[in-house]
């Protein structure tokens, strides 16, 4: 654990000199939130990546199922769970899971609301009024709703189609913001300039168009990847996400749910994981916002 | 635009003292010995209040105080003879042949309508319940009976086919008794959906008041109930998303009972808590893993898996049950020494079982051709993994807790378990169609073997509780010479025991915990007296002295 | 104006007709027939009472119209776990989700203006970073384990509040007297507490932000220049122009509140849609389902409508030009 900290101070220190010397770096470091968020999204991602070494226990090993519930000591870190398993090690390895899932469904999320969106603020007109009513229509829909209906209906989902719903159903937003960012930057001299000279729709969006609205679709990925965290651990505290053996956090949390008045261990430490993750990624993401987007003042 | 925070604060100090005040200003309601609510959180809901076709405890705790028996359990429960029996309907019963029992009904009882219990209505319950168009779970209970007649309005004649030592106990213990002039236009084929069984009318000592679906049941007491006005004057049923969650609103004292506390950290608490009194009492529960030893959806063709004895023995050595109790239970149950419940007379510690070995659960299942040949951990043979699916409801906590540390057990002898959580709707279905591989479930059982055993574990329990469709015809013959043809006690102990004994070398399953119960109740509620095999049976004699009464044991609705 | 608010309503209803229209095909293509599947074969009369209504053996257009039908009149179908109306069963829950809601939103609001007042009136120094980094954390919080936290502490530790559920059951079943409201009251705190929480720090940061906006404003600085008090400079002349955007959140605010429901539902045990639409799900009752989705995607098209409405008529501007933000 010390080791994985010490390692990730050392990534954002070093990231830290390297990007000072642009302008939107020394923008990106003028919150003092950046950088501690950094700081933990690089210690996460480091145990995640190194768990096997940083794990004690294999997560799924019961210990010792006679006497389960053992409080934080030097052995077991963050103690053990109902089923005697070592919470710190599940920790470690769930943060693989919930990270991964909350990185995978954002990237198809992100693709797919950049697509509607640039296409339909490029082509405007009918194409961008129906895709636009069918953007209404998903967000009219709670998302945690829809996710229970499809998990409801199809009786074993398997995880990697499970993360693919919760992308499906989170590129809304995307999409309305890309649009936004296309219809007033296909205004602009550089994309005139580019259709003169012959340049089809796609190339035009693709390598002139999407450069430039680059920016919030950074900043919504990096919010959007807490939103689906807290989404999976949601379903999974419902029963529906990540079955078990397999931790995640957001089922560490339904496994010790019924025993926290007498072992609140369990619980409290993955909702801590998932609290930290996802406000280092908000701070992060407002940081992004300020460095990458110049026009906007700094509150 | 007023500043919110400072006026925050006052609001909610006024708001506090409102409750305060409130909270002294009860208006007085019922006093006397005749008062009292007790409000009873139970994690499970009825599905029909029609004894019939019912089988949830739940439905048999609230259809108790709804319908009587004719006689009823003593407290001994004892289950031979008729000595140890207490009158209900029938006051007074007596033998006209080896053969023929006959019963006199007391002339006092009423149904809640007000139309008198007779004699027709016996023998109208007897139909139904053996009719094959109502499906009753409790038919094959009854199959010793060959007619139920009426003499006059008040005597009912019962014969038997042979002699043999339960015929009292058969006779009554299932039958209750239904009102024929409410029943007798419902086709027998929509019992299970008649809107009766949502506002039942009953002979019991508590008149159905009001089902509101998904959250509780309200019965209130029959003042002119003939065998004596029950103290209590309402009973709620609070229905809640699992047990546990009903013990936790007991400690918080939003209820007044739980028929269990299943964990040892519950009876901890509950029992330290001054204002709760703990009862234990034998439980008449066992839980098992049950193999299917049928090819799921196809009972034609054995198990793939299950249908392997060797392999079947393999798994009940691999798995470490008195740990396995430890983690869940801790000394709240013991391991059965087989599809025994702690309740049973013929609970026996040493009947032969296999034991916990799981070096000689690796050799067999390496003898019989299961082997890990591709490192991954689990064993296979032919390319086909060792794996199989466990099936269970979601909304047992403990079937839950057992699903995750045999899971894990499993893996560590080289078996892949997936676990299937399904609704408890969906779990009852699959179970009663043979569409898994196995099952974790809880058998609650009659206070005598007799009647759940046979519809268990032989064949007379196909399509119904022998859901993994085991059939050992030397187990039969054991069965049937304990019940019907032991000369003595200890006769039928040795037959029950040899059965058990061979039941347990073929492993139709594991069988991992039979309960010790302890039921917590509020300590203002006295006189209470709880029979093992239905622990609110003599609800109506529990009562709430006039110095300890409530706020909501005074309220008269 | 009017013409606007008519073509925004005409939108919205189409809205709902199309999650209607979804939520149908869905479910009858997942599940085939409407007696059930053949792992959970209804009981024949209520099979016969679907077909009679539905229609089994005829295409599915027709199915879709005699379901239409019958939405018109405000039959939503018979529940299968619950043996009651869908209707019926709603009806019970929405009332208990919409106190629910609107508690949290007073809440969210009353305690996120403030937080956001005070971020303004300190911006930069101490006190504004140290609630903005709190703020930031609940903000961060899955809301079903702030519940649970929540829970163990005051409802179990404490004993301050109760462990879930709506009221008594035993003295007050329904609300019909000022004990009973109080009673109430005391079970709606913690629920609506945790949602408001996780809601006000999203509000203090928008508040905040749009605060400091309008500070730098030049009819703030006349008002400052004519000498009034600073408080009274920021609370009068500022505070009513820095609300625009509260409005905006109002509309936001409802997906967020029907998902974090759902899930404070579950932990509170609180009998409102959101449970009663988890527990259709898991048990398979697609009567309910279906109309739970109906009502949830109508109330949300609703909120986004009010909200809209009420920033054009706050926002004059809006009201000149013509238009509004495009549904």
């Amino acid at each position: 654990m010390a080791g994985a900290a010490v390692l990730a101070l050392a990534v954002v220190a070093a990231l830290r000199r390297r990007v000072r010397a642009t302008a939107a770096g020394r923008r990106f470091f003028r919150h003092p939130t950046a950088g501690l968020g950094l700081f933990v999204l690089a210690f996460f991602v480091t145990i995640a990546i190194a768990a096997p070494v940083v794990a004690p226990y294999p997560p799924y090993y019961q210990i010792d199922i006679a006497h389960p519930d053992r409080p934080p000591s030097a052995q077991f870190l963050l103690g053990t769970d109902p089923f005697s398993r070592d919470v710190w090690s599940r920790l470690v390895y769930g943060a693989r899971v919930s990270l991964g899932i909350g990185a995978v469904a954002m990237l198809v999320a992100a693709t797919i609301g950049t697509a509607v969106g640039a296409v339909a603020g490029y082509f405007r007109r009918w194409v961008d009024t129906t895709l636009m009513r069918l953007v209404d229509v998903g967000l009219a829909m709670p998302r945690i709703f829809v996710l229970l209906m499809a998990v409801a209906l199809w009786e074993h989902i398997a995880l990697w189609a499970l993360v693919l719903l919760i992308g499906l159903t989170g590129w809304f937003g995307t999409s309305r913001l890309v649009r936004a960012e296309v219809l007033s930057l296909r205004e602009r001299e550089f994309v005139a300039a580019a259709r003169a000279l012959g340049a089809g729709a796609g190339r035009v969006i693709f390598r002139h168009v999407l450069p430039n609205a680059a920016a919030p679709i950074i900043v919504s990925g990096a919010l959007g990847i807490g939103n689906m965290m807290l989404l999976e651990a949601g379903l999974s505290f419902l029963g529906l996400g990540v079955p078990s053996p397999a931790p995640s956090w957001g089922n560490m949390i339904a496994d010790g749910w019924h025993k926290m008045a007498i072992a609140w261990w369990s619980s409290t430490f993955p909702g801590l994981a998932i609290s930290l993750v996802v406000m280092a990624l908000n701070a992060v993401g407002d940081a992004l916002r300020d460095a990458l987007d110049p026009r906007k003042e700094a509150a | 635009m007023p500043t919110a925070r400072p006026r925050a604060g006052l609001t909610l100090a006024a708001l506090a003292c409102l409750i305060l005040v409130a909270g002294c200003e009860r208006p007085v309601g019922c006093t006397g010995e005749y008062c009292g609510t007790i409000v009873i959180a139970s994690g499970g809901e009825p599905d029909i209040l029609l004894p019939p076709v019912s089988e949830f405890a739940i439905t048999r705790d609230v259809t108790d105080q709804l319908f009587l028996k004719l006689a009823d359990l003593g407290l001994s429960g004892n289950t031979i003879g008729d000595e140890d029996f207490q009158p209900q309907l029938a006051e007074r019963w007596e033998w006209d042949a080896p053969t023929t029992l006959v019963f006199h009904l007391d002339p006092r009882a009423r149904w809640h309508d007000g139309q008198a219990v007779t004699a027709a209505d016996v023998a109208f319950t007897y139909d139904a319940y053996t009719d094959t168009l109502v499906n009753s779970s409790f038919r094959s209970s009854l199959r010793q009976i060959a007619a139920v007649t009426t003499r006059d309005s008040l005597t009912v004649v019962f014969r038997f086919r042979q002699r043999y030592p339960e015929m009292f106990y058969d006779a009554v213990y299932h039958l209750r008794i239904l009102p024929a002039h409410l029943l007798r236009e419902v086709p027998r084929d929509q019992w299970r959906s008649t809107a009766f069984g949502r506002a039942p009318v009953g002979d019991g000592p508590y008149r159905f008041v009001a089902w509101k679906a998904g959250e509780s049941i309200e019965l209130a007491a029959d003042s002119t109930f003939f065998l004596g006005r029950p103290h209590l004057r309402r009973v709620i049923w609070r229905f809640t998303s699992d047990q546990q969650v009903a013990v936790t609103q007991l400690l918080a004292g939003d209820a007044d009972a739980v028929e269990v506390l299943i964990t040892p950290d519950n009876v901890q608490r509950a029992c330290a808590d001054p204002k709760i009194a703990c009862y234990p009492y034998k439980g008449s529960a066992y839980g098992y893993v049950g193999f299917n030893l049928a090819a799921p959806g196809d009972t034609t063709r054995p198990h793939p898996l299950f249908g392997d004895r060797d392999l079947r023995r393999a798994l009940v050595m691999a798995t470490d049950r008195e740990r396995l109790l430890r983690n869940v239970f801790g000394d709240l149950a013991k391991v059965p020494p087989g599809p025994v419940s702690q309740l049973w007379w013929i609970w026996d510690p040493e009947i032969r079982e296999l034991p916990y070995d799981s070096g000689q659960a690796a050799r067999l299942l390496t003898r019989i051709g299961w082997t890990d040949s591709d490192g991954d951990g689990i064993r296979d043979q032919d390319g086909r993994p060792l794996a199989f699916r466990l099936l269970l409801p979601t909304t047992s906590a403990i079937r839950r807790q057992y699903a995750r540390l045999l899971q894990e057990q499993f893996r560590t002898a080289g078996v892949d378990v997936q676990l299937d959580e399904v609704d408890f709707s969906l779990f009852n279905e699959r179970a009663r169609g043979g569409r898994f591989d196995a099952i974790i479930n809880t058998w609650n059982s009659d206070p005598t073997p007799s009647s759940g055993f046979p519809q268990t574990w032989t064949p007379a329990g196909f399509g119904r509780s022998n859901y993994g469709r085991y059939d050992n015809p030397e187990v039969d013959r054991l069965v049937d010479r304990a019940v019907t043809s032991a000369a003595s006690r200890d006769q039928a102990r040795r037959a029950w025991r040899a059965a058990i004994e061979t039941l347990n070398r073929d492993a139709p399953g594991i069988f991992l915990f039979a309960t010790s119960n302890v039921s917590a109740i509020h300590n203002r509620i006295v006189d209470v007296t709880i029979r093992p095999d239905s622990w609110l049976a003599l609800l109506r004699t529990w009562r709430i002295p006039a110095d300890r009464l409530t706020d909501r044991d005074r309220v008269e609705r | 104006m009017a013409a606007w608010l008519v073509r925004r309503l005409a939108a919205s209803i189409a809205i709902v007709f199309a999650v209607v229209t979804i939520t149908f095909f869905v479910v009858h293509f997942a599940h085939g027939t409407p007696c059930g599947t053949a792992d959970r074969p209804l009981p024949p009369e209520v099979c016969r009472q679907l077909c009679r209504r539905f229609g089994c053996d005829q295409p599915l257009w027709v199915q879709y119209a005699k379901y239409l039908t019958a939405l018109a009149h405000g039959d939503l179908g018979e529940s299968f776990g619950l043996h009651r109306p869908v209707a019926d069963a709603l009806a019970d829950a929405i009332p208990n989700t919409f106190t629910l809601a609107l508690a949290a939103l007073l809440v969210d609001f009353v305690l996120g203006l403030a937080l956001g007042i005070y971020q303004a009136m300190r911006a930069g120094r101490f006190g504004d970073v140290a609630v903005g980094n709190v703020a930031l954390l609940v903000n961060s919080m899955p809301v079903f384990w702030l519940g649970l936290v929540l829970l163990l502490v005051f409802g179990q530790w404490l004993r301050w509040f109760p462990v879930g559920g709506p009221n008594n059951p035993v003295l007050c079943p329904h609300v019909d007297s000022p004990y009973c409201l109080l009673d109430f009251l005391w079970h709606l705190t913690l629920p609506a507490l945790t949602l408001g929480l996780v809601g006000a720090a999203a509000t203090a940061r928008y508040q905040r932000a749009a605060m400091l906006d309008v500070i730098r404003q030049d009819y703030v600085w006349t008002a400052r220049a004519k000498g009034l008090r600073e408080r009274r400079v920021l609370l009068v002349h500022a505070l009513r122009n820095a609300l625009l955007p509260i409005i905006t959140l109002f509309g936001l605010a409802f997906p967020f509140l029907f998902t974090g429901a759902v899930l404070i539902e579950t932990v509170f045990a609180w009998p409102g849609m959101g449970r009663l639409a988890v527990n259709a799900i898991l048990q398979r009752d697609y009567p309910v389902v279906t109309g739970a989705a109906l009502l949830t995607s109508a109330m949300v098209v609703l909120g986004n409508l009010i909200a809209d409405a009420l920033y054009a008529v706050a926002d004059p501007r809006i009201r000149v030009r013509g238009g509004g933000a495009s549904a």
